[in-house]
Order: structure tokens, then C-alpha cells, then sequence
């Protein structure tokens, strides 16, 4: 019985890389897409009943619970850690060749189901993707198959997740592009494509082919499309204040207090009495939005505002107290309230102009902080594409989304995904310097045909070594031990060579030089140029332990560098 | 700032910075005369791409030691005749009684002067050998010093060339460098055939000094 599917997997593993990541890609597409429906459905009936539970002033309670278990099972059932994730994965692609723990396929998920379920203010994306990534990243572990297609792999399982809880594959495909990978190849393309489809079909055979947020066409005019410009800024506002408010709360509750349990306690109490309030703040938020763009939403200017800063404090608490979550649906519950608010200003100056709705610009108010956050202008276009079904609102969405991320970069130069990654040096981009540095190792660099010389050697003995070395540095070593003492270059001997009577009388203990900057075998290519700029010197000695193992020259780091970035390009 | 200034800052070809103005990679601004550049949009620019600025006012190169070097230094030292000793050793023992800058350091001095005998000799042919320790001693010298001696009597240092030693020039340097730069300047002085017939004459030691200085001011 068993022979059968290992005679599939064995066909699998050496099938061209083509076929493979196709065959792969349904697979992830499926699982990864199976995953996001299931949060989707658990999420749904979860908070129905703990609205059913928690009743009148109790649901002050509920986020507690939901924060505190969140806390609890991640941090000591499954060891890991809240927030939103998708930097792991960016970190992954970009420095681990798309490898992922098997636990991140299901933690994040886990944990988004009880902040979220609670009332805790978050989206439910990210920890989809991350769960995504992270089955197509075991999965193409499973099938052996090389880091490129890993990771490209690994990026449709986030493509998947996206298609499949949006019901938008186009939208998977491009956030993976645009955030993920980063690199527009064929190569990536491919299987992203395919499990995006694939998300999305098993994805309308669960749920039905659903439009989010259905809504009548929008007639839009001229006016429109110049209000569009004002909603870019003040879209750009709100975005930077959710990527600021963000890193409050995690700074706040940091000098709050130490403990893990401490935050998760005093962040979902105040979460729970924001929701207690103002229920619009709750949870991922989607209901706000589905009655904001259908026009049934009625609050009074002011309270839109004040509920734009609750939704931003809120989400901020959630994540910040150490719930899991991402701020994808913050960003649209935020957009869509402040292009509520921006048509409510509008409509008050404006009397007499004639505006396409309200639905219109929550819509695109969507579109403007999502790109600002997630500085992804083209994901966040052609997500509200999607899910409204309409192409009708095409201008005015391009125009606030390319703006509203140049604008947010003004304040903020790295997206909310990078930015912790940038902190802590981990961000690496496809096609970087600093991507095929990180590739190349100490031991691919090092030349070990140098010759060796000793310390009470005279000039004149050193001469015929010179003649048949074709390297200008002896590293020169004690005779008994062996010990790395230091470096006699050919351009430090060179005036003394000529000067055939010296020759005898000088001993390679008083031309070498001791003050080297050295090369570990550990060191990173990074940190090697560093030296390199540093010491102004062409070749710098590797040596562990005391022990040369051999030098590194800037020459054969420029050879290898070149034949780095020629593997690195895709014809 | 200048084009210029920029390639002086960033060590780099003046070619390279107009190429990258043109292709638009380092931020300048326009005037009608072409462009400049904010020297803090550079610093950052630079910060931003990992460039690491060379440090300024540090040369890599310590300054050539001036004309007079080798001479000053014999003149620190001074010029001694008549040195008693029938081998190496007795001669040094009695070199290094007669010089006061070693102060209490004579053993050690005298051990390391036969140490670096040991490994190889300094005789460097022509009747001159150039003792001289392995490693700087401790000794405090600020500025090289070369005391010169001749021998009572020639004796046997196993020279390159075989030949009798009658002339020494010892060689305490402050530092490694100092020490092959007086080695190169006194090779150059033993390549003149005035220098070698001026050492024969020990008793005029004026006309030794006289001719280093003026076979150094040649040197290049």
C-alpha cells in the first residue's frame, strides 16, 4: 500500500522545476486557501457566540479573555509570539530561502481566531498569510525541491491565503509580488499565479462566489476624481498615524510593564472599554465597512473622526498588549471612515457640488491608507477592485493610492512590514548589493595558495620564494607552533630587494607587518568589505584560532561577486 | 558643493559623480551653470547605500623622512674609535658601555644585538656591519639613533662577502618603519665609493658625517 505514493513523491522530486512548482503550487493553493476559509468560518461563528455570552457590560471582559489566552497558548503551548507575522515570512524569502517552522502554519492562526473572537481590534489576514506561507514553504520542503522555487512557493501559499479570504486572486497575486517576494520573474510568477487561482476556486466551492461588499455603480465625475487628491492626503495622515500609534503602544507597554500576562491583561481591558463604547472599533471591523460603502451608515462628523482615532488606538492596544493579528483590516476599516469623513467635510463646504456617494470614498479611502501602511499601492488598487466588483472606481483608486504611498514615505520610509525588519538589519531585497553579499561565504573567497614563511628567514631566502609564488602577501608564522604573526607584502619589501648587499641582513621578523585587521571565517561579506575600506589593503588575512587559513583580495570578491549576479539573473 | 568637491569627498573619479548625475543616482540640484550638491543630502545619500566615507586628514602613508635623517642620527649616536674586542662579543660589551642613552638597559641590549646575530648576520660586506635587534626595544628613543664604531682591530662577523669587519653602525629605532628607512639610506651611503674611502680614515670622523649628509641629500 505505501509504495504507491512514495513512487508520487520520487517522480516529484525530480521533475523539471517548471512542472513542479505548478504541481506544488495546486497542492499549497488548496491547503493554504482551506486554511484561510476555515479562520474565516471559526472567526465567524466564534464571535457570534461570544456576543451571545457576554452581554451588557461584560463584553468589557471579552477581550481581556481573548488577549490574555492568545498570550498564554502561544507563548507556552506552541512557543511563539503575537503580532502579525508577515515580516517572518518577508525575513524567510529574503534570508532563509523561504524556510518556515511547521507551527506557523497553524499559531498565528490560532491565535488571531481568540484576539479577534474576543472583540480585540485586528485583522485576520496577516496570520493568513503567514499560515499560507508557511504551508507552502513545508510543503516544498516535502518535495525537495531547491530555495528558488521554495520561496516562490512559499509566496503563493501568502498569494493563496489573500485570494482565498478576499476572493480575490488577483489582489493574492500582486500582494506577494509587491510585498512578499519583491521580484517580478517569470519564475515567481508562475506558481503564485496558480495557487492564487486555485486558493480562490476552493475558496467560492466553501463559501460561494461572494462579492465582499457588493454595491451599486458609482457615477463618477470630474469632481470626484479631483476630491481624489485631498483624500490621498488625508488618507496619507491616517496611515501614518496607524504606523505611529503602532510603535506607541509597543513602546508604552514596554515602560508599562514586563510582563507578558501584565500587558495582555491592562491592553484588553482598555481594548474591551473602547468596544464596550463604541462597537465599531471591535474586532477585524468588517461589518462598519460593508454598511459604510452600502451608505447605511449614519454617525454625525465628529464621531466618524473620533471613531477613525478609537479604531487606531484600538488596533494599536490589540497588537501592542500581544494579541495576533495584522493591520490589513484595520487599514480598510480606518480608510473607509476616513473617506466618510472626508465626503462629510466635502459635502459641508461644498453645498451645491454633486458627489459620486459616500460609498465611493470610503472605498477609496480604503485603497489610500491600505497602500500608506502597507506601501503597497498596486495590492491595495486592485484589492478594492476585487472586492467591490467594479471597475467603475478605477481613477479615483489610482490616483489616492500612488499618492497616498508617496506621501506616507515622506513620514515613514519603510512600510509597516519592513520597518521592525530594517531595525534589526534583516531586511534583505531580491537584487540588492546586500542580497548577493549575503550569499557569498568566507570559504567560497579565501585563496589558500599562498606560501607560507617564517619569521628569522632573511630577505635573500625569501627571494626565491617570491620568484614562484604568484601572490605578492607571505603570511609569515612562528616555526614550531605554527602561530599567525603577521603579513610581509611584496610592496613593503620592494625598496630593500633592489639592494642586493641588504638582502642578507634583513630578516622577515622586521619587514612584516603586525597590525593587520583580520578576517574571521565567520564574518559576513558585509563586514569584510567594512575591513576592506577600513585597512585601504587589497588582501586581508583569514585566520582562526591564531592560525592563517588564507587571504581574501578585493579582487577575487569582485570576480565572485560578478559571477553571483550572473546566476542571479533571469533570462 | 562642487562636482569636484563631491568626487574629493567620496574618493572618487570626478567622471564617476557627473555619470551618476546624469543616470540620476546621487541627489544634486540645478543651477544654470550645472550642479551642486548639499553636502548633508550626500552624507545621507552616502549613509543610505553603505558607502563608507573615507576619513579625512588620516593619511595612509607616514611622511618621508626629510634629507638629513640618517645623518642626525649618527650625530645622536655618535662616532666612536678605537673599540677594543677580538670577537663579536667582546665587541659589542664594549659598544654598548659607550652608549649612555641605553642607561640601565645594557644586558638586555647586549642580549638582543647577539639574539639577532644569531639568525643571520649583519655583516653587510665592505668591512661594515649594521647590528641592530630583532624587535624595537623598550629603550624610550623618540628618534632613531645610530652609533658608529671602529674596530681596534678587523674581526671575522661572517659577512656576505667574507670579509673582516672594521666599522659598525648600530641601529636602535623607535619603530619598525624608522628602522628600514635608516637601512635603505645607510645602503644607499655604502653604494658610494667616497663613503667607503672616507671610512677608512676613522681619525677624521667630521668628514664621515659630512659625506652621510651629502650622500643623503642625493637620495631619492
Amino acid at each position: 500500500m505505501r509504495k504507491f505514493p512514495i513512487k508520487i513523491h520520487a517522480l516529484l522530486v525530480n521533475l523539471d522545476g517548471r512542472v513542479q512548482s505548478i504541481i506544488i503550487a495546486i497542492i499549497v493553493g488548496m491547503v493554504s486557501g482551506l486554511a484561510a476559509v476555515g479562520l474565516n468560518r471559526s472567526l465567524h461563528h466564534l464571535s457570534q457566540l461570544v456576543e451571545g455570552t457576554f452581554r451588557g457590560w461584560t463584553i468589557v471582559l471579552a477581550p481581556v479573555i481573548g488577549i490574555v489566552l492568545t498570550v498564554l497558548i502561544l507563548k507556552y503551548l506552541i512557543r511563539d509570539f503575537g503580532g502579525h507575522g508577515v515580516p517572518e515570512v518577508i525575513y524567510s524569502v529574503g534570508m532563509k530561502g523561504g524556510r518556515l517552522k511547521l507551527r506557523a502554519a497553524y499559531s498565528k492562526l490560532l491565535g488571531s481566531l481568540l484576539t479577534l473572537a474576543g472583540g480585540g481590534s485586528a485583522g485576520p489576514e496577516a496570520p493568513v498569510v503567514i499560515s499560507g506561507a508557511a504551508i507552502g514553504s513545508n510543503i516544498a520542503t516535502f518535495f525537495r525541491t531547491n530555495e528558488r522555487i521554495r520561496i516562490a512557493v512559499t509566496g503563493s501559499g501568502a498569494a493563496a491565503a489573500i485570494a482565498a479570504i478576499f476572493n480575490a486572486p488577483l489582489a493574492g497575486i500582486i500582494f506577494t509580488m509587491e510585498v512578499i517576494l519583491g521580484e517580478w520573474t517569470a519564475l515567481n510568477l508562475l506558481p503564485v499565479a496558480i495557487a492564487s487561482a486555485s486558493g480562490t476556486i476552493l475558496s467560492r466551492a466553501l463559501k460561494g462566489n461572494q462579492i465582499p461588499f457588493a454595491h451599486r455603480p458609482f457615477q463618477i465625475g470630474l469632481t470626484d476624481i479631483l476630491a481624489a487628491v485631498g483624500l490621498a492626503v488625508l488618507t496619507a495622515l491616517f496611515a501614518v498615524v496607524l504606523i505611529k500609534g503602532l510603535r506607541w503602544a509597543g513602546l508604552f507597554f514596554r515602560r508599562l510593564t514586563s510582563s507578558d500576562l501584565g500587558k495582555a491583561l491592562s491592553g484588553g481591558l482598555m481594548v474591551g472599554g473602547l468596544g464596550y463604547f463604541f462597537m465599531e472599533v471591535r474586532g477585524e471591523g468588517y461589518d462598519s465597512v460593508r454598511s459604510l460603502i452600502e451608505g447605511r451608515f449614519e454617525r454625525a462628523m465628529g464621531i466618524v473622526f473620533l471613531l477613525i482615532l478609537l479604531k487606531v488606538a484600538a488596533t494599536a492596544l490589540t497588537l501592542g498588549a500581544g494579541g495576533a493579528g495584522g493591520v490589513f483590516a484595520p487599514s480598510l476599516v480606518v480608510g473607509s471612515l476616513g473617506g466618510f469623513f472626508y465626503y462629510q467635510v466635502l459635502t459641508a463646504v461644498f453645498p451645491g457640488v454633486a458627489f459620486a456617494g459616500p460609498g465611493l470614498f470610503a472605498l477609496v479611502g480604503m485603497a489610500g491608507v491600505l497602500s500608506g501602511t502597507l506601501q503597497a499601492p498596486l495590492t491595495s488598487m486592485f484589492l478594492i477592485l476585487e472586492i467591490t466588483s467594479g471597475y467603475d472606481a478605477i481613477l479615483p483608486l489610482l490616483i489616492v493610492a500612488f499618492l497616498a504611498a508617496t506621501l506616507v514615505k515622506l513620514s515613514e520610509k519603510h512600510s509597516i512590514y519592513f520597518q521592525e525588519l530594517v531595525r534589526k538589519g534583516l531586511l534583505i531585497r531580491p537584487r540588492t548589493d546586500a542580497r548577493i553579499l549575503a550569499d557569498l561565504r568566507v570559504d567560497e573567497l579565501l585563496e589558500t595558495d599562498c606560501i607560507r614563511i617564517h619569521p628569522d628567514m632573511t630577505l635573500q631566502q625569501l627571494v626565491p620564494v617570491i620568484q614562484k609564488s604568484h601572490r605578492n602577501y607571505f603570511p609569515v608564522e612562528q616555526r614550531e607552533s605554527g602561530q599567525f604573526l603577521g603579513m610581509v607584502t611584496f610592496d613593503d619589501i620592494k625598496p630593500y630587494l633592489f639592494t642586493a648587499d641588504l638582502l642578507p641582513t634583513i630578516i622577515v621578523e622586521e619587514v612584516m607587518k603586525t597590525d593587520l585587521l583580520l578576517v574571521d571565517r565567520k564574518d559576513s561579506v558585509v563586514e569584510i568589505l567594512k575591513k576592506f575600506d577600513r585597512s585601504k589593503s587589497w588582501s586581508l588575512p583569514v585566520v582562526e584560532e591564531g592560525r592563517f587559513v588564507g587571504l581574501i583580495s578585493k579582487a577575487t570578491l569582485l570576480d565572485h561577486y560578478r559571477r553571483e549576479l550572473l546566476t542571479q539573473t533571469e533570462l | 558643493m562642487s562636482a569636484r568637491e563631491i568626487a574629493a569627498l567620496l574618493h572618487l573619479p570626478l567622471v564617476k559623480i557627473h555619470r551618476w548625475v546624469h543616470q540620476g543616482k546621487i541627489p544634486c540640484k540645478f543651477k544654470e551653470d550645472g550642479c551642486y550638491f548639499l553636502e548633508e543630502d550626500v552624507r545621507r545619500w552616502a549613509e543610505e547605500h553603505n558607502f563608507i566615507l573615507p576619513e579625512e586628514g588620516k593619511a595612509t602613508l607616514g611622511p618621508r623622512p626629510n634629507a638629513g635623517f640618517l645623518g642626525h642620527a649618527v650625530e645622536r649616536g655618535g662616532i666612536h674609535t678605537g673599540l677594543q674586542g677580538a670577537d663579536i662579543y667582546a665587541l659589542f660589551a664594549n659598544a654598548v658601555e659607550r652608549m649612555p642613552f641605553i642607561g640601565r638597559h645594557t644586558g638586555q641590549v647586549l642580549e638582543a644585538l647577539l639574539d639577532r646575530e644569531e639568525i643571520a648576520s649583519t655583516g653587510i660586506g665592505r668591512g661594515v656591519a649594521i647590528p641592530h635587534p630583532r624587535r624595537v626595544l623598550p629603550l624610550g628613543l623618540e628618534e632613531p639613533v645610530v652609533p658608529v664604531f671602529f674596530c681596534e682591530q678587523p674581526v671575522d662577523f661572517g659577512a656576505v662577502d667574507g670579509r673582516p669587519v672594521t666599522v659598525l653602525f648600530f641601529i636602535f629605532s623607535p619603530d619598525i618603519k624608522t628602522h628600514l628607512n635608516l637601512l635603505s639610506r645607510l645602503s644607499f651611503c655604502l653604494r658610494s665609493p667616497r663613503f667607503i674611502s672616507v671610512m677608512e680614515h676613522p681619525e677624521k670622523d667630521r668628514r664621515l658625517l659630512e659625506s652621510i649628509y651629502e650622500i643623503e641629500a642625493r637620495f631619492k
